[in-house]
C-alpha cells in the first residue's frame, strides 16, 4: 500500500473511532474511486463491514466481512466481525460458526472463546 | 481443530445445563446445594477456561424483546436527555445482604416461569459493594405485580434479609432528573417526557442508523438452566468476596 493510501485508511478509522459513521462511510465511498486498489485488501472491506455494523445495516456489513474473508479467508478479524452481525440477526448458529473458524485460525483468540461462552447462554 | 474447540463449549455447557435441577422451589435453597452445584460444575471446566478474561459481571436471563438500551444511554450520555422510551421503562430492584444469596437470587431468576417474559439480572454493584437484582417491566401495573410475587418467592426460598424497591428506569438518569425515577399513585404527579427532547433524539438517530430510523436487534431468548457464563461470572463474585471479607461463599472458597 502506497504512504497515501495508508493516510486515507487510518483517516477513515479515525472517523470510526469517534463514532462519526456517516463521516467515515462517506469518505470510505470517496476513497474507492481514488485509491481502486483498495477493493483488493480484506481490511478495507473489514473496515466498511465494521462502519456498516454500527450503523446497524447487516445486510451490507455481511457482504463487506464476506468480501473481506473471500480476499483472505485467514483474516481471522473478518470472521470474528461476521460472527456480530450474526449475532445481532439473532443467527446464532452462524455466528458461533464464525467463532469457531476464529479459533481454526488462532487458536487462542480469547474474544472468539468468550463469544462461543456467549452465545450458548441463548436458545 | 473445528470438531474439538465446538465439543469443550458445547459438551461444558450441555454437562452444566442440568446442575440446578436439584433445586426443589417448594423449599429454601441451602448454602449446601449452591456449594454442590459449583463444585459439580467446577470439575467439568478446565483451569484455562476458568482463566479466560471473562468481562461479563452480571448474569441475564432475556427474553426476545431488544430494549435498545444502547440507543437511548448514547442519547442520555451525549445530549443530556431521558429518551422517550425510557419514560415507559420499570424496574424491581431487590438487594440482597450477601454473596451467596444473590447466587440462590439467580438461581430463582433461571427457574421460575413467571419470569419468562422479562429481562433480569444479577449483579454486583462494586461502587456501593451492593448485591443487586433486577427485573424489568413495562408498566407500573407489572412491576408491582411482580414485586409482590417476587417478595413472597424469595421468603420462601432464601430468606427475610433482602430489600425490594420499584423504580423507573436506569438509576444514571435519576442523577440530574431525580424525580425521573419515583413511581407514584397518580401517574400524572411523576416526571413527563419533554416534548423538546425528541428533537436531541432525532439527532442521534441521524448519526447512528443508517436511514436515521432506530433499528432492533433480533435477539433471542435465554436458555434455561446453568451455563458455563453463569459459572465464570459466578466465579468472580465468589474472588471479589475475599476482597471484601463477604464470608457467605466460605464453604465454595
Amino acid at each position: 500500500m502506497s504512504k497515501q493510501e495508508i493516510e486515507i485508511l487510518d483517516r477513515i478509522k479515525k472517523l470510526y473511532d469517534n463514532r462519526l459513521y456517516k463521516d467515515s462511510l462517506a469518505l470510505l465511498h470517496s476513497s474507492i474511486y481514488t485509491f481502486p486498489n483498495f477493493k483488493k485488501i480484506a481490511y478495507f472491506y473489514n473496515l466498511k463491514g465494521l462502519i456498516n455494523l454500527a450503523l446497524k445495516d447487516w445486510k451490507t456489513c455481511i457482504e463487506d466481512f464476506k468480501n473481506a474473508i473471500s480476499i483472505d479467508n485467514n483474516f481471522y478479524h473478518a470472521h470474528f466481525n461476521l460472527g456480530l452481525a450474526y449475532y445481532d440477526l439473532g443467527d446464532l448458529e452462524k455466528s458461533y460458526e464464525q467463532n469457531l473458524k476464529v479459533l481454526e485460525i488462532d487458536k487462542n483468540n480469547s474474544r472468539a472463546k468468550i463469544a462461543l461462552i456467549e452465545i450458548l447462554t441463548f436458545q | 481443530m473445528t470438531i474439538i474447540n465446538q465439543d469443550i463449549f458445547k459438551d461444558i455447557n450441555n454437562n452444566l445445563q442440568d446442575l440446578t435441577s436439584i433445586i426443589d422451589l417448594s423449599k429454601k435453597i441451602t448454602d449446601q446445594d449452591v456449594v454442590k452445584i459449583y463444585s459439580k460444575a467446577k470439575s467439568f471446566i478446565s483451569k484455562d477456561i476458568i482463566d479466560l478474561n471473562y468481562k461479563k459481571d452480571q448474569i441475564y436471563r432475556r427474553n426476545t424483546i431488544d430494549l435498545n438500551c444502547e440507543r437511548h444511554k448514547k442519547i442520555f450520555n451525549r445530549f443530556n436527555v431521558i429518551p422517550k422510551f425510557c419514560f415507559g421503562c420499570f424496574k424491581v430492584v431487590i438487594y440482597m445482604e450477601n454473596i451467596m444469596d444473590l447466587i440462590k437470587l439467580s438461581i430463582i431468576f433461571d427457574k421460575y416461569d413467571l419470569l419468562d417474559h422479562v429481562d433480569r439480572k444479577c449483579m454486583i454493584n462494586y461502587s456501593d459493594k451492593t448485591n443487586r437484582g433486577y427485573i424489568y417491566c413495562s408498566s407500573i401495573k407489572q412491576c408491582q405485580e411482580i414485586a409482590k410475587k417476587m417478595d413472597f418467592i424469595i421468603k420462601k426460598n432464601i430468606g427475610t434479609n433482602f430489600n425490594l424497591e420499584t423504580k423507573r428506569g436506569c438509576s444514571e438518569y435519576s442523577i440530574p432528573f431525580p424525580n425521573y425515577k419515583e413511581i407514584k399513585e397518580d401517574e400524572s404527579l411523576m416526571m413527563q417526557y419533554p416534548k423538546e427532547w425528541k428533537i436531541a433524539e432525532d439527532v442521534s438517530d441521524q448519526q447512528n442508523f443508517k436511514d436515521g430510523v432506530p433499528i432492533k436487534r433480533n435477539k433471542r431468548k435465554s436458555t434455561n438452566g446453568f451455563t458455563l457464563s453463569d459459572f465464570l461470572i459466578i466465579n468472580k463474585w465468589i474472588m471479589y468476596s475475599k476482597e471484601i471479607d463477604d464470608f457467605s461463599v466460605k464453604d465454595i472458597i
